[in-house]
Formats: structure tokens, sequence, C-alpha cells
């Protein structure tokens, strides 16, 4: 009894832990959006509130709590449960990802009940398939939209939708396919197996002779450089962000799928699309730039140096959140930078060039892999 | 837990599918199938086959029926609502009803009932294996078919436009 309450009990701690960081960073996200969008445009962003005007965001998040509650519609059901949808399969997928090593606790006693000998991972739950998992509920993610746009009972909210389903719909397939190169290349479906493979220097054998670049980590992205353009491309538009943010189109849309909500259902809708954002520079991370492999060390130096499993554990989290918080400066950097694309222009990149490419990349990475 | 699980799934999958073919609005009827197809993923996961239980979320329930809820909000399908429940309609609707449950008797008293799968042949792999080696024409048929079918709607829709 007491073993297994104490596993279930730290798990669920974990759960809440992950859930609610990733909920409580999101105002800090849009406080940094906003100081660099104003960086990108030479202005000076929000800094009257507050060091660095922090406080800002406070003064974001009660304006919003204080709004009437107004509803729209007679799909009360729907209308209500939209937003909900929206927070769900980011937050399950985030759940999945590895921050860092996993490290043991060795047996110890805790007010009379033996407990240990137990393996603490940096995740909510540790999956063997955990690539599969995340692709196939991140793709979950349009229904809240196509049900937002559709219970709204109004044109703009559903023309919304309608777009946003089917550019979901069409960049998902090359979100897929440009995988596919990473998984024959670390022959693995598991978050943790994969970024164990991209440690070390950059090494490989080709036509029977072994290649070594010493300077170079072995991360993903220098085996698969078309791969992780192709994937980069196809996280921004399930995203739905700039230049791909065509469902929010405010020029011809009011605000696309979301025009008829307010408050704190709005606020809901914002979560979603920062903590997708966090999902996909995590994903990034883990599949082309070596997970916590903390380049230019490697993970056995490092672990003499610093004496033990678990203090290895934390330094290399703090890797992987150094090399997550830059993947979302790329994101915003990215948003202030591009113009929106026009709406045949994003269907053609999807399925004419994005598709074929990725297709030829998988190809390409097959029959190299043969060689 | 797995038992109460199986309990919870079974039974959310067994009222979204009832609510599927009652409902009177198609798009909520698509929404209910959706939520079947997520259900039916739960279920693959509880008989430990993620692998199953992931292709089932990407294909089925993240883009096949994605599109059907979204062509199903975005037409105004009530002309086809009249006609499928106007009068003597009931007549067509008891017999396949007949039909389809003297089927689903016949599959479920005649056969000796199913043991589990056993749990080595859910595995990614020997999925493959099984399609591309023992099944191979029945999938190669398949495909063909989806082809024919896309082909066939563009000419139709083009036909509708010629004239």
């Amino acid at each position: 009894m007491g073993k297994d309450f104490f596993e279930i009990s730290i798990n669920l701690i974990k759960i809440f832990v992950i859930l609610f960081s990733m909920v409580g960073l999101v105002p800090l996200l849009v406080w940094a959006e906003r100081r660099v969008s104003a960086l990108m445009q030479n202005r000076l962003g929000p800094n009257r509130y507050g060091p660095f005007g922090l406080l800002q965001i406070l003064a974001d998040l009660v304006k919003p709590l204080m709004k009437e509650d107004f509803s729209k519609g007679n799909k009360k059901l729907l209308y209500y449960l939209a937003p909900i949808l929206a927070v769900v399969p980011p937050a399950v997928v985030f759940g999945s990802i590895p921050f860092s090593a996993p490290f043991q606790v060795p047996a110890f006693e805790f007010f009379g009940f033996d407990l240990g000998p137990y393996t603490f991972y940096f995740q909510s739950f540790h999956l063997n398939t955990a690539v599969v998992f995340a692709l196939g509920v991140s793709s979950l993610a349009s229904y809240s939209l196509l049900i937002a746009g559709w219970s709204s009972e109004s044109k703009y909210p559903l023309f919304g939708a309608l777009r946003a389903a089917a550019q979901n719909i069409s960049y998902e397939l090359a979100l897929s396919l440009s995988l596919v190169g990473i998984l024959f290349l670390f022959n693995s479906l598991d978050f943790l197996e994969i970024i164990e493979k991209q440690s070390g220097p950059l090494s490989f054998s080709l036509l029977g002779k072994d290649f070594v670049f010493s300077f170079l980590p072995n991360w993903g992205v220098f085996y698969q450089p078309l791969g992780a353009l192709i994937f980069f491309v196809a996280l921004i538009a399930e995203c739905n962000r700039i230049p791909f943010d065509l469902p929010e189109a405010e020029a011809e849309l009011v605000a696309g799928y979301h025009t008829e909500y307010g408050g704190i259902k709005l606020i809901l809708f914002y979560i979603g699309e920062y903590s997708h954002m966090m999902v996909s520079s995590a994903l990034m991370i883990v599949f082309y730039f070596g997970g916590f492999d903390p380049y230019p060390f490697s993970q056995e130096t490092l672990l003499n140096f610093l004496g033990s499993d678990f203090k290895l554990s934390l330094v290399l989290f703090f890797v992987f959140i150094i090399k997550f918080f830059l993947f979302l400066f790329v994101f915003m950097w990215i948003r202030w930078s591009l113009p929106r694309f026009r709406y045949d222009q994003l269907m053609d990149l999807g399925w004419k060039k994005l598709l074929p490419w990725a297709l030829f990349n998988a190809l390409l990475t097959a029959w190299f892999i043969f060689l | 837990m797995e038992t109460f699980l199986f309990y919870i799934f079974s039974a959310g999958l067994l009222l979204t599918a009832f609510n599927t073919i009652f409902c009177r609005n198609p798009a909520k009827g698509a929404l209910n199938l959706a939520l079947s197809m997520i259900l039916l993923a739960g279920l693959f996961f509880l008989m430990s086959a993620p692998f199953l239980a992931g292709l089932q979320l990407i294909i089925y329930a993240g883009a096949v029926m994605v599109l059907f809820v979204m062509v199903l909000m975005l037409f105004n399908l009530k002309n086809e609502l009249f006609v499928f429940f106007k009068k003597r309609a009931w007549i067509w609707t008891v017999f396949l009803f007949g039909l389809c449950s003297g089927l689903i008797s016949l599959m479920a008293f005649s056969s000796p009932p199913r043991e589990n799968p056993s749990y080595s042949f859910l595995e990614g792999k020997q999925i493959a294996l099984k399609l591309f080696t023992e099944y191979l024409l029945i999938f190669e048929m398949i495909g063909l078919l989806l082809l024919v079918i896309a082909i066939g709607v563009v000419v139709l829709s083009r036909l509708d436009k010629e004239e």
C-alpha cells in the first residue's frame, strides 16, 4: 500500500505542477510577446507598472475576469465547451514531454513506510509511443475551433473556423511526414530514447565509413535540415500564428472563430494558443535540437563534475528551459517579422510545396538508411 | 481501475454511437461520432495497444471526422433532412433496422466468442508486417477504391457546373 500510494501521489503532484506551470507561463509569454514586438518595431512596450512592466500582467488578467459573462447563440453547451477544449490537447501533450533526464531515488523510510526505489521522470507520464500519442492528441485541437465557430451562430466565426480546420488538416500531413525521417534515424517512438540518441558529438557511418565531427553535437537538425524546416513551418501553421493566422485575420473576419467570445472565455483561447506554442517549441527541441543535451559538454563530464544523478537532472532541466525560451523567442520573432499569407498561397504552400518535400525527405532518409 | 475505465469508455462509446444515429442535427451527430472515435482510442489504450490508439486519434478523430464535421457545418442540409423524415420513410427505416439487427445477431450468436488478441500483435511492426504481407491485396484494393471515389467526386462536381 505504502509504495503504490507514494508513487501515485508523486505522479499526481507532478501532473498538477506541470499543468499549472504551463498555464502560469501564458501571461508571462503575453508580456514577452508585447516586449518583443516593441523591440522589433522600435517602441518601448509595457514598462510602467513594476519592474520591466511585469505587473501589467496582473492588470491584463483582472480586466477580463471582471467582465460580464455574456453568451451568444442557442447551442449553449457547445459554446461554453469550446474554450475549454482549446486548452485540453496542448496540456495533455505538454505532460508527455521530458524536461530532463530521469534520476533514481534510492529506497528510504518515511514515517514508518518503506518507500522507493523509484525512478523520477521529469514529465507527467512516460509513454513508449509518445510520438504517435503527441501527434494524435494535438490533431484534436481543431475541434475546439470548429465548435467555437459553429456554436457562435454568426457568419465570420464560421468562416474562421472552416479556415482553421482546413489549414490544420493540410499542415498536419506535412507535420507527420517530416517526422518520418527522424523516426527512421532514431528508430524509436519514445521521447527519452530519441533524446538519448542525440547526445555526444556528431558521428555516423555511411557506405562503410565512419564519420566523426567532434565540434558539432549529434542533433537531429544536422541529419534532417529539410525535415526540421518543414516541421517548423508546419508547427507555426498548427499554432495559427502569423504568418498563418488566417482563421483570425482581423482585416477580413473581425476576429475569426473567437469573435463572439469575451472575458475569461477569450482568455482560455489565448491560453490554448500560447500553450500550443510552448508544446511546439518543446517538440522542436526534442526532435531536432537534442532535447536536454548540454552541448558543448557531454552528460558524463557533467555527471563527474556534479557528482550525483539529481544535480545532473537539475542542470539538464535548466539547459532544456534555456533552449525552450530561445525557441519561444524565435516564434515571436517570426510573428513580428512576416506579413500574413493570402489563403490560396497558404494552401499552395501546404499541399504543393511542404507535402512533396516532406515525402521526398522521408524517401531520401529511407534510401540512406538502406545504404 | 482498468475495469472501471473500460466500463466508462464503453458506456460513453455506446451513448455517443446511439446519439450519432438519433441526433436530428447532422453536425451534432458528426461531433458525437468524433467523440465515439476518441473513446474507441481510449479502449485501444486499455488493451495496451498505444500505437493503434494513436493511429485512431490521428487518422479518424484528427483528420477524417474533422472534415466530416466541417462539411456538415458548412452546408445547409434542411432539404436532405426533409426527404429523410417525410411520410412513408419510416417503412425504409424499419426495413434497414431489421436488416442490420439480423446481421448483427447472426454475427453475435453464431460465431464462438472471440479471444483477446495477444498483445504482441498490436505493436507497430507487427501491424505493418500483417498489412504488407498477408492483407496486401485487400489493402491495395481499398486504396484503389478510395482513389476511384475521389475521382468520381471531382467528375460529379464538374458535371454540375457545366450544366
